[in-house]
């Protein structure tokens, strides 16, 4: 009797050992289910290329100056010698390639945009119907196990390559931070030196220490501004002229046939294809 | 199956050590091959801005000659500034500078050719009631923009102040600074021999056009100044046997005693707001600065020193006030709280400083230095700091003040030659970073130039 009672708790204890050592399991599976969101990043691009997307293609190459500057018609004039701010007519395109069609100002605007965008970003993508989705989420589910197999087998093979030889450095390895930085300094000259010989600040401009304008461009692979230049704040552009005279200077510096488009290698592309500027003009207006 | 509590957990570290790894990659690595380049833009070259005017559109033979006049005064006006550069209407691609009509956009390209940064498209008409009215729109050529775009309508006779004020907005749009083209400038016209020299009041527009006399020469008048909100001045008259400040109305031609003060009266100037005028009077060998109100003719004293305080000049605020005194050995200039406080004394160059006159924009006090036996014209901030000497010569004295604080006028003596040459006074203007000096012409010789406030 009292062996019965020792072999019943003894498999109890069993029975209780067997549940805990199998929870785990249970949870992790669950979890299994929820780690793919933060996969999703990765594999999307392919499958979004399937998807029809309708909305950020009809961007117009670039023509934004098209519409005329239709100003509202201001106060009549006055009989005396006043001035009265000018309506501007509407102005027929006097180029072929405008349209009639009146296209959103913000356009250019929006062209950034999507091109800061392009990092993939979830919100941005069309939603697929729910059996498409769910599709997707087999195919990534299938893919990672398939991922972690491969990982798990390269990690496999570079223990057991461990031993105390030299490591192997593949050849096209991407330039060291140390070589990255060298480069945008060597370019960061070359652009400042360029840029330079356009900039020309409107002298004598009150309290010109205190400014300092910021601007951002965009720029294709032969040196051209891939759309208008951004002064970084726009609100003081608004409100403080002499700010808006020295910016608009700038402006005029980054557009000037003389330094544009600019002449850098393309083989560093993606190193100046986007440049912040900070134009500083309190050496030149004492 | 899972036969062991610690695999799982150890998955769940090696997730984590991948995660936390590939976060480190994109926050360090990634950024540092995408990242923009970043360049700072420090120097430059300071140049007048290009600009097209071409000759204004009319369709009519007088309105044509009205837009080409009007175009020239533009393009002087901005010329002058030293700021734009206008350029050559021979250089223009298009026929008439393609103003055939506002309505279009500018061939862009046809200007960027010429090199063209700023375009000045503008038409003329005018209108049954004998009227003209003028357009004109200003473009940013490289952006292909309208900056600003005006429409105004005057008299026929005023054509010439239509001109001054499209400059001024092309003026404003690109240098956010308020124009000065539509301004006049009174001064003290000189003639005759060194003995018996004859000295009149005169008033030309700032371009020296609609030059006129405003007094006879009979009497001995000095120091005219403009009040800086209306079309009135300030000056001193010898017309009764002592010096005496007039105020004169431009517009009525009536000229008024400001009070019966006892014993000299000097350097009368208005105050910011036009209300006042300050002054030094003399009294028994000792000169003070006065405070008057127009409007109450009341008059309040705001220095008290034995030694000679002259030449007073109101902050645009009207909190403080410049002014020359010998108080502390030899004449320099000092800053004075109007609400109380003694002076500060703001000059310690070499040499001796004198007639100060604060900027309308408040951020500069100009002034005359004399030192080993010739003249210089200079502006510092009215701390003291930052001294810059825009011109020297034998004399030059009587700095005056655009209204936008921006270019500076004065008079320039040059000693007489052996031969008899040179020795004669004109007027000058220069901007305040000391670049483009030019000479506004005059009838007769020059003296002691006062500048208006913008027409109203």
């Amino acid at each position: 009797m009292r062996n019965a009672v020792l072999i019943s708790a003894g498999l109890h204890v069993a029975a209780i050992a067997l549940t805990v050592a199998g929870l785990p399991s249970l949870f992790d599976s669950k979890r299994i289910e929820v780690v793919p969101i933060s996969v999703e990043l990765v594999t999307f691009t392919e499958e979004e290329k399937t998807a029809p997307d309708p909305k950020p293609k009809p961007e117009p190459r670039l023509d934004p100056p098209p519409p005329p500057p239709a100003t509202a018609e201001p106060p009549p004039p006055e009989p005396v010698a006043e001035p009265v701010p000018e309506p501007s007519p509407p102005e027929p395109a006097p180029k072929p390639v405008i349209e009639a069609k009146p296209k959103p100002k913000p356009k250019p605007m929006l062209k950034l945009l999507a091109r800061k965008v392009v990092v993939p970003q979830p919100r941005t993508k069309p939603a697929p119907p729910p059996d498409a989705f769910q599709k997707l989420l087999k195919n990534l589910n299938q893919e990672r196990k398939h991922e972690d197999d491969e990982r798990k087998r390269a990690q496999e093979k570079a223990i057991a390559l461990v031993p105390p030889s030299p490591p192997v450095q593949p050849a096209p390895r991407p330039p060291s931070p140390i070589e990255q930085r060298m480069l945008a300094a060597t370019l960061s000259q070359e652009v400042m030196r360029q840029v330079s010989l356009c900039w020309s600040p409107p002298a004598g401009v009150k309290d010109a220490h205190t400014i300092r304008v910021g601007v951002r461009i965009f720029l294709k692979p032969d040196g051209h501004l891939s759309g208008p230049p951004q002064v970084e704040d726009s609100k003081r552009m608004r409100s403080d002229f002499a700010f808006r005279a020295v910016a608009e200077s700038a402006l005029r510096a980054l557009r000037n046939p003389r330094c544009s488009p600019l002449q850098l290698p393309l083989k560093s592309f993606e190193t100046w294809r986007e440049i912040s500027f900070n134009f500083d003009p309190r050496e030149l207006l004492r | 199956m899972s036969f062991t509590v610690t695999n799982p957990i150890g998955t769940c570290w090696r997730r984590i050590a991948l995660v936390a790894l590939a976060l480190t990659w994109v926050t360090v690595v990634t950024p540092a091959a995408q990242a923009e380049l970043r360049v700072d833009i420090t120097r430059g070259n300071v140049e007048p801005l290009p600009i097209a005017v071409p000759e204004f559109f009319g369709e009519s033979e007088s309105e044509s000659r009205l837009g080409r006049d009007i175009a020239q005064v533009v393009a002087d006006d901005l010329r002058r500034s030293g700021l734009f550069r206008p350029i050559d209407k021979d250089a223009f691609l298009a026929k008439r500078g393609g103003t055939q009509s506002l309505q279009l956009q500018p061939r862009f390209a046809d200007w960027r050719l010429i090199n063209a940064q700023a375009l000045v498209i503008g038409g003329t008409k005018v209108l049954p009631q004998g009227d003209i009215q003028v357009v004109f729109r200003l473009w940013d050529v490289f952006a292909q923009q309208q900056m600003v775009g005006l429409r105004l309508t005057t008299t026929p006779g005023n054509w010439r102040q239509i001109a001054h004020r499209i400059a001024d907005a092309i003026y404003q749009r690109v240098t956010g600074e308020e124009g000065y083209f539509d301004t006049r400038v009174v001064y003290i016209s000189e003639s005759g021999p060194a003995r018996r020299r004859v000295k009149r009041l005169a008033i030309m527009d700032q371009d020296g056009e609609n030059h006129r006399f405003l007094t006879d020469g009979r009497s001995l008048v000095l120091t005219p100044r403009f009040s800086p909100t209306a079309q009135e001045i300030t000056y001193l008259s010898y017309s009764s046997g002592a010096p005496r400040v007039f105020l004169y109305s431009i517009d009525t031609d009536q000229q008024e005693v400001l009070g019966e003060f006892p014993g000299m009266t000097f350097a009368p100037r208005f105050s910011p707001d036009g209300n006042q005028v300050v002054m030094s009077m003399a009294q028994d060998g000792n000169s003070e600065i006065y405070v008057m109100d127009l409007r109450t003719r009341r008059v309040r004293q705001l220095t008290n020193h034995p030694a000679i305080d002259t030449s007073p000049s109101l902050s645009p605020n009207g909190k403080r006030l410049t002014f020359n005194s010998d108080r502390g050995g030899s004449q320099q200039i000092y800053v004075l709280d109007i609400g109380g406080g003694p002076p500060k004394r703001i000059t310690f160059g070499k040499g001796r400083y004198g007639t100060p006159v604060w900027s309308p924009r408040g951020d500069l006090i100009a002034f005359t230095r004399i030192s080993k036996g010739s003249f210089s014209i200079g502006v510092m901030r009215p701390d003291g700091s930052g001294e810059r000497i825009l011109t020297s010569d034998f004399l030059v004295e009587g700095p005056t003040w655009s209204p936008n604080g921006r270019v500076l006028m004065f008079f320039r003596q040059s000693r007489r030659t052996a031969n008899g040459e040179g020795g004669r006074p004109s007027l000058h203007s220069i901007d305040l970073t000391g670049y483009n000096e030019r000479v506004i012409k005059t009838p007769q010789d020059a003296s002691d130039p006062a500048w208006s406030p913008l027409k109203k």
